[in-house]
């Protein structure tokens, strides 16, 4: 439960941040609010040698409203997420899912540009950006880039960053319609041993899933069922495929796959499907 | 008794040290070993009774082990029984989600491997 030895340098700008970066390459890591990173490095399953505090840039933390989308500032907190009119308007879903990550601590300190570039397949935000289809902007040394939610998580923890880039902000289609959320924990601080989020798009449904392999997933056969017109239960059938579970001692890879399709069922259920 | 209450509520659905087959630790921080919190259960309603001891000057005893004792039991009755119609006859404390769908799986008709009993 001790790190290995590691710099520590805060940066005062993004732009600083980007610069320390390119200076150190691949042994640096960010560090937002460290709730994905230091257990990491706890662990030593990660030995950055060089920690860039980013913590502190309070201007990538906002939750704003624009024409098309809802934008969410990299270093908004879980918590802040949960309780801003903004998205409880026009982004309902995440900021229900903002409000049901681990417990208050790691809420109020846990971002949600940390959350997504970690990568995690078990984390419950990635699976509502692959649902309403989202977008990550991400800057570096070139200047800005967008890329879609479903081009980012390449493999297991690893995402469409390049070393010398840093998430800035996590846009989202402004979605005031139904939608729901449903996840396995044996604990309400746990993560998710399999959970599912449905939500009305402009195209139809979008349904992600979380934990159900290693990447987070989108149900692609679930959302063509709904778009031809299935019931809920015939096309949540489908959660299983194209899925490539872990299996632990919370569940097999059968046990994942069979609550995959119940938590389907449900979440399809509460959009009118 | 609350804090008894819940060791036992514990004991019964989740608490429990897992090793791999090579013996490696499982469960070996608060993330994997699932201690109970307040999240996971109700509200207690408890009453009380007042039978003093005449071997000491207070007439105290102990009494917190008596919620876990009584608990834990409970629990695991009111899970067997859930499952029961399903013709599942013994599920393995704690009862994880995980091991009471192998229990009803196993129970399935058609599956000779769960009537051999237990």
């Amino acid at each position: 439960m001790i790190p290995a030895s590691f710099d520590y340098v805060r940066a005062g700008s993004v732009d600083e941040a980007i610069g320390l970066l390119s200076e150190h390459g691949e042994d640096a890591k960010l560090l937002a609010g460290g709730h994905s990173l230091l257990p990491l490095m706890k662990l030593r399953l990660a030995q950055p040698a060089m920690l860039i505090d980013i913590g502190r840039l309070r201007e990538l933390s906002y939750v704003k409203e624009e024409k098309e989308y809802v934008a969410v500032g990299a270093l908004t907190r879980h918590h802040d997420i949960a309780q801003s009119p903004v998205a409880l308007a026009s982004a309902p879903v995440l900021a229900h899912v903002a409000g049901q990550i681990g417990d208050p601590q790691v809420r109020h300190r846990g971002t949600i540009g940390g959350s997504i570039s970690h990568g995690d397949p078990a984390s419950d935000l990635p699976a509502v950006l692959l649902a309403l289809g989202g977008t990550l902007v991400v800057q570096g040394p070139n200047g800005r880039r967008e890329i879609d939610a479903k081009d980012f998580f390449l493999s297991f923890f690893e995402v469409a960053l390049t070393p010398e880039e840093v998430l800035v902000e996590v846009r989202v289609p402004r979605s005031s319609g139904q939608w729901g959320f449903e996840k396995l924990t044996k604990r309400a601080q746990d993560w998710a041993i399999v959970g599912a989020v449905a939500v009305k798009t402009s195209d139809g449904v979008g349904v992600g899933l979380i934990n159900m392999g290693p990447v987070p997933l989108r149900a692609s056969a679930v959302e063509a069922a709904v778009t031809s017109g299935a019931k809920a239960i015939d096309a949540a059938q489908l959660a299983g495929e194209g899925t490539d579970p872990a299996a632990d001692f919370n569940g097999s890879v059968a046990y994942r796959q069979h609550v995959a399709k119940v938590l389907v069922r449900r979440a399809l259920e509460k959009v009118g499907v | 008794m609350h804090g008894g209450i819940a060791q036992g509520v514990a004991q019964a659905l989740m608490e429990e040290v897992v090793y791999d087959l090579d013996g490696n630790p499982l469960t070996s921080t608060f993330a994997d070993y699932s201690f109970i919190s307040a999240t996971e259960l109700p509200s207690f309603e408890t009453r009380f009774t007042e039978t003093p001891t005449p071997i000491n000057a207070l007439g105290a005893k102990g009494i917190g082990e008596s919620g876990t004792i009584g608990s834990a039991p409970a629990l695991h009755n009111a899970v067997c029984d859930a499952v029961a119609h399903l013709g599942v006859r013994h599920v393995d404390m704690p009862t994880t989600p995980i091991r009471v769908w192998n229990a009803i799986n196993e129970a399935a008709p058609g599956n000779d491997a769960g009537k051999k009993g237990r």
